[in-house]
């Protein structure tokens, strides 16, 4: 191993070994941003085996000193603005597709990991200060907030006031070991057990790559892609809150069963839960609001429509800017806009559980894993492959 | 799955934690010490067997490039292995690449079919041909074909050969990479077997053919991870329809291209023979030792006219690539007593669809004849010397 990996990997054991004393020691704020800085970076260099990405560590620190210094001043929309436009920068890499490698720009900001994450922490730290909803907390805990070892590359977005609230408590040692290590058994198992598994077999059938496979092997493909997205997320989640417990932050959970949800609404609550919380504070409830003061409760379907394709379009723009995410997010808006208006018409449900009201939510579960496994077609390939593959799977030659 | 750690202390959960590690470890050194991959394993239980049994063919077009399986599943789900061979029949078993296995026509259009149907009389028996082609050419392969089917008991094994399928470049090799490792044990078998003639060969190819496990790796029981996704889509494979690829292209009547796939420059024919062609060395010998005859055939294929035919037969192979191929085939046959027939040009071009090997039925009848004719003559008589 080259020596600068030695090093990486000996300072980031050791900062986090460092974090999980000091989290349990009621060590200063200060020390403890001090090893945060130093795993993250660390993190941030083995993951990407890049010394350039350690200068994206450094925007992102600039960002979050700008976020604490803007937030609480009249500038804060404007500083959305800043936050939104460097979430699209970062994002350029999937708007370029597969020409990205050929502009070294373009390609240096693959190496701006996790920032997707990041942004709507920090726009949700700056739109909660200027509301006055923060509560007292300090520079040195919002810096320990947002960069954080165990949150830095694959979420949760978990909002401030309960993980400083869990960085101020004095937990149980012994009780964290427990309950942190079993979460990363528990994602190390997710990861090399299930995922990687089924990475193995969807690369080896890979549709995007080679869409004129038989009508069985799209599925197969497809159905496959549908627990693989899953059990690879979840494992970088069970992860995270694992290594976050043994440091001594409390971080939410953000799979709930996704896939046995009974409709499109239920499943947005257990699927990436802390992104959709996000969207659902942060762009769907402003918007119905300001539409519905706007035209005084009038086109009320029509606000509905549109919220819902605003805040899904944006959910599938936040994952790339290409064709294929902003589809996705449009059918998953779409999903959730007809879901509604049926679920308004029938009514509130009987409680009392009978064979037909059993059957039928065994029904409305797999349809709803049919709607949610179709959508990721679009999450998978560009749009024009996409196409193609569900011209695959529905037996059409095209 | 279980998000609170379900042990009440921390104590608890390492003794636990030692204990799956302790057993972990045994297992594998138990798995190691038995020489059992458990992977392995699994992919010898399949559908195929069970449901996928009488298959014409050993695979079709649409089910080789992922639904590769061992050479035992595929011969179990061959009709070749329905019932022991009758007193009365004259068993041969056909290999080659695509256009033999019949690439593009129904199971009823194939070679091996139509040899059948012409109910060819050898001494008191009668002829019953079984297609053991392959879609890709690989004399390494073919042979590993032919080490399975000597288990049915043929009484000849008739091979069609191809420049492609003595392509000596490394890289070419690979394209039957998956092969290769389903049938590790059968090919270092074969060249334990044959040492003086393949090892080289295998040597020098082993390190990008077959997976090998490097450093650590070593030590682990669970290795070949790569099969298991090929092994999981055969599952499907009884239950779907075979893609025949059939095709309504007429090759023939296309203009042969300025540039052929293969000529003189191309790495794996800078020097003929090499050492792919002890290939069918050792099959003439194995068959022999297995108590059959081989007839080596050069495979017809698609003799194109008009421009740049003076340079390419077709755009597979520049002229002076083949005819030096031809050549030396001839020689190298005569050399180590294998019985030959060059029926390199006896197809018409207009029998040809989307490739220069792949013919329609008419093409196979009139290949079938001219085995017909050879077989008679009993022209199938090796005597291969080392």
């Amino acid at each position: 191993m080259p020596l600068p990996f030695i090093i990486a990997w000996a300072l980031g054991l050791g900062a986090f070994a460092g974090l999980v004393i000091a989290a349990h020691r009621g060590a200063s704020a200060r020390t403890r941003l001090l090893l945060v800085l130093v795993a993250s970076a660390a993190l941030l260099f083995l993951f990407t085996r890049q010394w350039f990405a350690l200068l994206f560590l450094v925007i992102n620190v600039g960002l979050v000193l700008g976020t604490w210094r803007f937030s609480r001043s009249r500038g804060w929309l404007l500083w959305i603005g800043v936050i939104v436009l460097a979430l699209i920068i970062s994002k350029l890499p999937s708007a370029f597709g597969k020409s990205a490698s050929e502009n070294p720009f373009i390609l240096s900001l693959t190496l701006w990991i996790g920032f997707s994450y990041l942004a709507f922490r920090l726009i949700h730290f700056t739109v909660d200060a200027h509301m006055g909803r923060i509560g007292h907390t300090t520079l040195e805990e919002f810096l320990i907030y947002t960069l954080h070892p165990s949150s830095l590359v694959a979420g949760p977005i978990d909002r401030i006031r309960p993980n400083v609230s869990s960085q101020r408590e004095l937990k149980s040692f012994s009780e964290d070991l427990n309950q942190g290590l079993w979460r990363i058994l528990i994602g190390a198992f997710t990861k090399f057990v299930i995922a990687n598994p089924l990475f193995a077999f969807i690369s080896a059938h890979d549709m995007t790559q080679n869409p004129n496979q038989p009508i069985h092997v799209a599925w197969m493909w497809l159905i496959t892609y549908s627990f693989y997205l899953l059990s690879d997320f979840a494992s970088y989640t069970h992860l995270a809150i694992g290594f976050g417990r043994l440091a001594g932050i409390s971080l939410p959970e953000n799979f709930d069963r996704p896939y046995l949800s009974a409709s499109i609404s239920l499943f947005w609550q257990r699927w990436h839960m802390t992104l959709s919380f996000w969207l659902r504070d942060y762009i769907f409830f402003p918007l119905a609001r300001d539409l519905r003061t706007r035209f005084r409760n009038r086109y009320r379907g029509l606000i509905q429509f549109i919220c819902h394709i605003t805040t899904m379009g944006a959910a599938g723009l936040w994952h790339g800017l290409s064709g294929g995410f902003l589809m996705w997010g449009l059918w998953h808006g779409f999903g959730l806009f007809v879901h509604g208006q049926f679920a308004a018409y029938r009514g509130r449900p009987n409680p009392e559980q009978t064979f037909m009201s059993r059957m039928r939510t065994v029904l409305s579960v797999v349809a709803t894993y049919a709607f949610v496994t179709l959508g990721w077609v679009f999450f998978a390939a560009d749009l024009p492959t996409a196409l193609r593959i569900y011209g695959r799977l529905f037996g059409i030659q095209r | 799955m279980m998000k609170q750690s379900p042990f009440p202390t921390l104590g608890m959960f390492l003794r636990a934690l030692t204990k799956a590690l302790i057993i972990v470890l045994v297992v594998n050194a138990l798995l190691l010490i038995a020489h059992i991959n458990p992977i392995r394993e699994l992919i010898t239980l399949n559908t195929w067997d069970l449901l996928g049994r009488g298959r014409a063919r050993l695979s079709y077009p649409s089910d080789f490039p992922n639904g590769q399986l061992p050479l035992e599943s595929l011969f179990g789900a061959h009709m070749i292995s329905e019932k022991p061979k009758p007193a009365g029949e004259f068993r041969v078993v056909l290999l080659g690449e695509s256009g033999i296995a019949g690439w593009g026509v129904p199971d009823q259009d194939t070679l091996s079919a139509q040899l059948t149907r012409a109910g060819i009389a050898v001494g008191s028996k009668r002829l019953v041909a079984y297609n053991l082609a392959y879609p890709q050419p690989g004399a390494p392969r073919d042979l590993l074909i032919l080490d399975a089917a000597i288990d049915y008991d043929p009484d000849l094994v008739i091979w069609f050969i191809t420049p492609a399928a003595l392509d000596n470049d490394p890289d070419i090799a690979g394209a039957n990479r998956v092969f290769y490792n389903l049938n590790r044990n059968r090919l270092e078998r074969l060249v334990a077997a044959y040492p003086d003639l393949l090892s080289n060969w295998y040597t020098s190819r082993a390190p990008a053919l077959l997976d090998q496990p490097s450093g650590w790796q070593r030590y682990i029981a669970i290795q070949d991870q790569t099969l298991l996704p090929v092994w999981m889509n055969s599952l499907f494979y009884p239950f779907i329809t075979p893609d025949l690829a059939h095709s309504d292209r007429r090759m023939g009547s296309e203009p042969v291209p300025e540039e052929a796939r293969f000529t003189g420059d191309s790495p794996g024919f800078k020097e003929m023979p090499n050492e792919s062609w002890n290939f069918l060395q050792v099959g003439c010998m194995h068959a022999e030792n297995g108590g059959a005859n081989l007839l080596l055939i050069n495979e017809p294929m698609l003799v194109g006219s008009g421009p740049h035919s003076e340079a390419n037969y077709n755009m597979n192979y520049q002229r002076a690539l083949y005819d030096r191929y031809r050549k030396v085939l001839k020689s190298f046959t005569a050399q180590h007593q294998i019985a030959y027939r060059d029926l390199w040009n006896i197809i018409p071009s207009e029998r040809f669809t989307d490739t220069p090997l792949h013919m329609d039925a008419q093409g196979y009848a009139i290949l079938s004849a001219a085995l017909r004719d050879v077989i008679s003559e009993g022209a199938f008589n090796s005597s291969c010397a080392r």
